[in-house]
């Protein structure tokens, strides 16, 4: 088009040589005039059409043609689903004293089990540290038929505790293994025994490293690397062994091949007296939310007077935080009753990370409370509180003095908990109720509206409650059951138990959903 | 006694020749006695003429006799031979014989008893002046040679008398040697039945002679006896056909079946020569003659003849043959007589191009090596190299043979294989890697350390065919050697664009040479075969032009019509392939591994920018400081217009300076680069993992460049004395905006990166050495989106196994789905029978990569990985984490049918007949511009349509 406009001056070339020579000056100057024009018009053109090509290929939602990324839902193989229960108390040597490395199992526990479809099966597992021990049990739920939903399985386990050297009672929730855990709780100073038991429930070897930390940050420990678990077999291992004289443990357990479950076990004597046992499941990984609900709360003043016994200082409650890492992290640690009856508590700290951090709790009513721990880093927390039961009454505190602590001879019994942050559950839920003293399910909602909650039991009739923004709510339930919790969208789930000398929570696990489908992408070049 | 003459005249056509033919024969002083006319299906005007005359007898036969024949049916009707000196004298309808002609021979042969034969001087019946011909004689190899040809007569030759032969026009012949002889022979009906029936002659112990003093008009060969013209190739399959006709027949009776054996042989291995002596149009003239000349039956006749009438041996016409020395000294007279003319034709075209400029009198030899030092500075990180991987590339596993062995139709190793084409640029790869054929992977880093100065050397020679100007040229070639498109393509890996922008100039420079060479069009037809292998995205773009090409000079197209053949041929299986998948848009996918890009808009594209990265100034700048990261934004786009600035200002200016209309056409090609580089982004084939793979943009915007550069090259001419400081800024600012491209490999932005070689592990490797077969699975981390699957075989697929039709497959297969699945139970708990599928498959090892440094996805991957008790984790490599699988496994087979093999192989021959006949026509030597075939300002050397509107 724009070539067109050109060719005219030029062909006209031939005529003006034939014209009379007096013209030809004229002639050629209307030419030259006529060529300029023509160019400046061909050259206006051009840059129109490229101005105007590139504002259309830019401002123009161009359509894509042809075939991009084809994909596939994977649905995976519905695999049979198990949790393993950390199975009866272990103490190190038999009651004679002999074999003080070795782990005894002491009696038996009673397992509360439940799926949503089918019928869970229950084995042993291999007590690989001592062939004499009761082994921890799997609960085993097989694939249901391909296409179908798998069920939800749920699982717990109780233990009431009462020999000369050990009483309690120690209620964990059965769990999946995973790759990591954190285990907030135990503590290996003098009369405090504190047991890692790895269980193995896969078929490969599990290679477990383990990662400790203290209240003087991380301890180097020799033998913490390259600890095998064989294929459905287990592991128990004293804290003492790597690190003895540690108040505030926390151990970060990874494993690489088989998924392992990490359990930690306290027990505590008192010179001779036995103070209580708990069994402690891994807390949340780090996060910069963790929420503690249902931690029980239980004759504060005669504890808080009780704690100042010599030697009896670790039945004041504790809430116990690590940040992973290092360099200082701010921490935010709120405190709310649960029955609405007290203001929230709220405090600001600095913590190092890579410092484990014990905060005593202080002076808490009576009743159940959540905490929550938020800081700007990921972080981890547990709360431990204790129960304590008096010969008769206490003596009236003097005036002027505000409490007055009892003579041991009339402590008849105490026993302590670990309350360990429970993780955000997003669908339906089966909660497990093994045997105990009260138990009592806590239903906390941390998120921005209310939830509507369904709780239908094996035993008794369903209800509804509404749990309030923000808010944790404690509904009793029956002990050696199960309740289908559903209907919400996101809650944190506890349970817990007191008794006389009997204390216990654990937080609830989510379902398995490790068959969840994935989105395959074929890559052909 | 007189000797009686019976004078033959046999008409074919040519009233005009005719009539003069019969009153010249009148008008002898020495008449025939008996005059015999022979018409051959001639026309009125010719019978009445005939009539008219003063024949003795006129005599019909039908149409498609030939002249001995015809001569052979006359005699039927001649008075019976009185005596023993009776003669014959053959005359064709444009043999105007002069009056003295018959008198003359007569005189001749009178004085010399063992005459047989006596020929006039036949001359040319345009110009009287000039001898047509003067006798013939044949080359040690049988070839005729005529002793005269086209000269003006100037009585060189008269000393001439004693010839091998002599033609067949004006001869004059013994009747009773004739009658011996048997006449012509019935295997040759025109060319060389003279000098056949001449040499029986001589071996009959007759003398042949010239005669200078008798003259006789000649109208042309006897090619052209029944016929106006005769087109060179006919002419030339007549006389090819009568030598292999004479070789049979004189060839001794034990050599005859050798003969007659190489005969196919021989017309192929002349063919190639032709080829390469750029005459193609001869060749169906070789292959016919020999045909044509192996199933005649007339040759064991002709040697019962010439057996009966033969008195002496061969040695008796030895001393006539022409020698071997004085063959090749003619020969070379021909040769230098054409040189002269085309060196009258090249300098007038010297005269026209005599300011342009020389290679290293002009800075094309310093800018060739000023760039190939910024190659080296650029590329040095790969000289120690091996191979190449990342972006597009991969290491070519394979040696030269297999390279080879992988073009055409075949199964296409990799992932789930198929049958079907292999890309176009396999043969590019294939020619690469032989290049360096001890190491073939290693070509592709010699590629890279030579592509700027080679894109250099195009462009300055492509250049200086539209310049007069002696330095633009240089300027030229630095523009294209640093123009951000190839650069991009050679940090990102897109090996076949490289190519391209390499040879694009080449194409240009060629395709404007195809109207006067077959060299050169030929030369263009392999270099677009090339060009659209390697960057298919242009293949549009380049028909188009192609048709204005064409267009634009329809009267030189016949050398220019095939350039797309090869091209097509090369395509055609992957054509109809992907048609037949409904999947045409994946012909566009570019060669190579799938690489996703960020999608580039279309101001970036503007910018010459295909990846949407700006040139890498973004990630240059934040590698230097933190203030200049903070400056970007709309900073960086200002400063990349900037620079470019110079390019695009002086490209689009070249409109309003004198010359405007050359630039037009430079325009419209950047223009179509443009909209090719748009629409290659709107091109989607295939996929990396969840990221959609666009065709190239590069490629389009090497076009866009190459019309950008032709256009500011002409504004450079046509600004006159401002050309200098603006070339130099436009220099300056070209190689600024290429610095952090430049850089790229030290940056560490290049997806290139230098490779060991392997793709797979180590440990994969040392298992597929000895079971090719083994299978790697490849999973690899998507994020949140997922994860993606690839199957590899033995050592992985290479750049060489690389196939657009598998990777822009329109839906994954059986097997696919299957590894899909399997993938996806691998990346997950799952109760999977993974031992089952693994060696249904032939998968043994799985390796698992990540996309991100934080990416759940594959830690989760890994963990159920490490949790499965089928297989056993290897550990870290450098290809990704390992797992092994110990069950045996058996890998599904390679299934090709007989037919798809046969389909296969006959493909592979087309392929390299049209190649094969396409590279030895374009070799260069032996091209010679043919002689004008009529003389005429339209043959003239013609400018190209962009350059004649300055001429």
């Amino acid at each position: 088009m724009a070539k067109k406009k050109q060719d005219t001056p030029d062909s006209s070339e031939a005529t003006p040589a034939l014209a009379v020579e007096g013209r030809t000056a004229r002639t050629g100057i209307a030419r030259r005039l006529a060529m300029i024009g023509a160019r400046g018009v061909a050259g206006l053109i051009g840059v129109g059409i490229a101005g105007v090509s590139i504002v259309v290929a830019t401002l123009i939602p161009l359509p894509q043609f042809g075939v991009g990324a084809t994909s596939m839902v994977v649905a995976p193989v519905a695999a049979t689903q198990q949790r393993i229960c950390a199975g009866p108390v272990l103490q190190l040597g038999d009651e004679t004293g002999q074999d003080a490395t070795t782990a005894m199992s002491l009696g038996t526990v009673d397992v509360t089990r439940a799926a949503t479809l089918g019928t869970p099966g229950l084995e042993n597992m291999d007590a690989t540290e001592n062939q004499k021990n009761t082994p921890s049990q799997r609960l085993l739920l097989p694939p249901p038929p391909p296409g179908d939903v798998p069920g939800v399985l749920a699982g717990s386990q109780s233990q009431l505790v009462a020999s000369a050297d050990m009483t309690g009672l120690a209620v964990s929730e059965c769990i999946k293994p995973s790759t990591e855990s954190w285990l907030v709780g135990g503590s290996t100073v003098t009369g405090r025994t504190t047991l890692l038991s790895l269980n193995n429930p896969s078929k490969v070897n599990s290679t477990v490293k383990l990662t400790i930390y203290s209240e003087t940050g991380r301890v180097d420990a020799a033998g913490t690397e390259g600890i095998v678990v064989p294929p459905g077999g287990r592991r128990v291992l004293s804290l003492a062994g790597f690190a003895p004289g540690l108040t505030s443990p926390v151990i970060h357990v990874e494993s690489i091949g088989g998924q392992v479950t990490a359990t930690l076990q306290q027990s505590i004597v008192r010179t001779l007296t036995p103070g209580g046992v708990d069994v402690v499941a891994a807390s949340t990984d780090p996060a910069k939310l963790t929420v503690i609900p249902g931690v029980v709360i239980a004759g504060q003043k005669t504890v808080t007077s009780a704690s100042t016994i010599n030697g009896y200082g670790d039945l004041a409650g504790v809430l116990r935080v690590l940040v992973p890492g290092s360099g200082p992290a701010e921490i935010t640690i709120s405190a709310l009753p649960e029955d609405g009856s007290a203001p929230a508590h709220s405090s600001v700290f600095e913590v190092q990370g890579g410092v484990v951090s014990d905060f005593p709790l202080g002076e808490f009513t009576d009743g159940s409370w959540t905490m929550s721990v938020s800081s700007d880093r990921p972080a981890v927390a547990a709360v431990r509180t204790s129960t304590v039961t008096l010969d008769g009454a206490v003596p009236a505190p003097a005036p002027g003095a505000d409490q007055v602590a009892p003579a041991p001879e009339s402590i008849v019994a105490t026993d302590f908990a670990w309350f360990v942050g429970a993780p955000a559950l997003t669908s339906n839920s089966l909660v497990s109720v093994a045997a105990g003293p009260s138990p009592i399910l806590h239903l906390a909602n941390v998120e921005s509206s209310d939830a509507v909650v369904t709780i239908d039991g094996t035993k008794g009739a369903g209800t509804t409650v509404t749990v309030p923004a923000g808010e944790t709510l404690a509904v009793p339930v029956a002990k050696d059951a199960s309740y289908r919790v559903g209907g919400f969208d996101a809650l944190r789930l506890s349970v817990s138990y007191l008794g006389t000398g009997a204390l216990a929570g654990f937080a609830v696990s989510p379902p398995d959903r490790g068959s969840q489908a994935v989105t395959v992408f074929n890559q052909y070049g | 006694m007189q000797p009686r003459v019976v004078a033959i005249l046999v008409a074919r056509s040519g009233a005009e020749d005719l009539e003069r033919t019969l009153s010249d024969l009148e008008a002898q002083t020495r008449a025939p006695d008996v005059t015999l006319a022979v018409d051959i299906s001639s026309g009125a005007v010719e019978k009445s003429a005939l009539a008219a005359a003063a024949a003795t007898q006129v005599l019909t036969v039908r149409d498609g006799t030939s002249f001995g024949k015809a001569v052979a049916h006359a005699l039927q009707f001649a008075p019976a031979a009185e005596s023993e000196s009776e003669w014959l004298w053959l005359l064709g309808h444009d043999n105007a014989p002069a009056p003295d002609a018959l008198a003359k021979l007569l005189g001749a042969v009178e004085i010399a008893p063992s005459v047989g034969i006596a020929g006039p001087k036949l001359m040319s019946r345009r110009d009287p002046t000039k001898i047509s011909e003067f006798g013939h004689t044949v080359s040690r190899f049988g070839a005729t040679v005529p002793l005269v040809s086209d000269e003006l007569d100037q009585a060189q030759h008269d000393r001439q008398d004693d010839v091998l032969a002599v033609s067949a026009s004006g001869m004059l012949v013994r009747r009773s040697l004739w009658k011996a002889l048997g006449g012509f022979d019935p295997g040759l009906p025109n060319i060389d039945a003279s000098l056949d029936f001449s040499i029986r002659a001589r071996l009959a112990g007759y003398r042949v002679i010239v005669v200078p003093e008798a003259r006789v008009l000649s109208g042309g060969g006897p090619e052209l006896f029944d016929r106006g013209s005769s087109s060179p190739g006919r002419t030339f399959r007549l006389a090819r056909a009568a030598q292999l006709h004479r070789r049979l027949v004189y060839s001794p009776a034990w050599a005859l079946v050798f003969h007659w054996l190489s005969l196919m042989p021989l017309a192929v291995i002349r063919s190639i020569g032709d080829l390469i002596g750029k005459h193609p149009g001869v060749i169906g003239g070789e292959i016919s003659a020999a045909f044509a000349v192996a199933f005649s039956g007339g040759i064991g006749a002709a040697r019962k003849n010439l057996r009966r009438g033969r008195k002496l041996g061969w040695a008796a016409i030895a001393s006539l043959r022409m020698p071997v020395s004085e063959v090749r000294e003619r020969r070379m007279q021909a040769r230098e007589a054409e040189l002269i003319d085309a060196d009258a034709a090249s300098s007038r075209a010297f005269a026209r191009s005599d300011t342009r400029a020389g290679f290293i009198a002009h800075g094309g030899m310093w800018v060739v090596l000023l760039v190939g030092l910024i190659g080296v500075l650029a590329y040095g990180a790969l000289l120690d190299a091996n191979s190449l991987s990342g972006g597009g590339l991969r290491p070519i596993t394979h040696g030269v043979a297999e390279l080879w062995s992988n073009i055409g139709l075949g199964w296409r190793h990799i992932g789930s294989g198929m049958f079907g084409a292999a890309d176009p640029f396999a043969v590019v790869l294939a020619t690469l890697g032989t290049m360096t054929w001890w190491s073939p992977t290693w070509s592709v880093v010699l590629l890279y350390l030579i592509a700027l100065p080679l894109s250099a050397l195009g462009a300055w020679f492509a250049a200086r065919r539209f310049s007069r100007s002696q330095w633009v040229p240089t300027l030229a070639a630095l523009l294209w050697a640093c123009a951000p498109p190839l650069l991009s393509s050679l940090t990102s890996g897109h090996l076949g664009a490289v190519i391209a922008h390499i040879l694009l100039p080449w194409l240009v420079l060629t395709a404007m040479g195809a109207a006067r060479s077959w060299a050169s069009g030929a030369a263009a037809a392999l270099l677009f075969a090339a060009v659209a292998a390697g960057a298919p995205s242009l293949v549009p773009a380049l028909v188009l032009l192609f048709v204005v090409l064409l267009v634009a000079r329809p009267t030189k197209m016949h050398r220019s019509i095939a350039i797309p053949v090869p091209a097509l041929v090369l395509f055609a299986p992957l054509i109809v392939q992907q048609v037949l998948l409904g999947n045409p848009l994946g012909l566009f996918a570019d060669p190579g591994v799938p690489v996703a890009h960020a999608h580039a808009s279309g101001w970036q594209l503007a910018l010459g920018d295909a990846t949407g990265t700006l040139h890498g100034w973004p990630a240059a700048l934040s590698g230097l400081s933190e203030q200049a990261s903070a400056m970007q934004g709309l900073a960086v786009p200002v400063l990349v217009s900037g620079l470019l600035a110079p390019l695009g200002v002086l490209a689009l200016l070249s409109l309003f300076l004198p010359g405007a209309a050359r630039a037009v056409p430079m325009l419209l090609v950047a223009l179509l680069g443009y909209s090719t580089s748009v629409f290659s982004s709107m091109v989607q084939v295939g996929a990396v993992g969840d990221a959609p793979v666009t065709v190239w943009a590069g490629a389009g915007l090497s076009l866009l460049w190459l019309g950008l550069i032709g256009a500011a090259c002409l504004a450079l001419e046509g600004l006159r004395r401002a050309a200098g400081p603006v070339s130099v800024l436009t220099a300056l600012t070209a190689v600024a905006l290429a610095i952090p491209m430049l850089g790229a490999f030290f940056i560490g932005s290049s997806l290139v990166q230098p490779s060991d070689g392997r793709i797979l592990p180590a440990l994969v490797g040392a298992q597929a050495s000895g079971s090719p077969a083994v299978g790697t699975l490849l999973i690899t981390s998507q994020g949140d989106a997922g994860i993606s699957v690839r199957l590899e075989r033995g050592l992985g697929a290479g750049l060489d196994d690389q196939s657009t039709l598998v990777s822009t497959k329109p839906a994954p297969n059986d097997i696919d789905q299957r590894l899909a699945v399997l993938a996806g139970n691998l990346a997950t708990r799952s109760g999977f029978d993974y031992a089952s599928e693994l060696d249904a498959l032939g998968v043994s090892f799985v390796v698992v990569t990540k996309s991100s440094d934080d990416d759940e996805t594959y830690r989760s991957t890994v963990r159920s990985l490490d949790a499965n008790e089928t297989l056993s984790p290897v550990g870290t490599t450098s290809k990704g984490l390992l797992w092994r699988f110990d069950g045996e496994t058996t890998a599904p087979g390679v299934n090709i049918s007989a037919f798809q093999h046969t389909l296969g192989t006959w493909y592979l021959v087309l392929l390299g007949v049209v190649f094969g006949v396409t590279a030895l026509l374009a070799i260069p030597i032996g091209g010679r511009p043919r002689k004008p075939q009529a003389s005429g300002p339209a043959e003239e050397p013609a400018g190209t349509f962009i350059e004649d509107d300055n001429g």
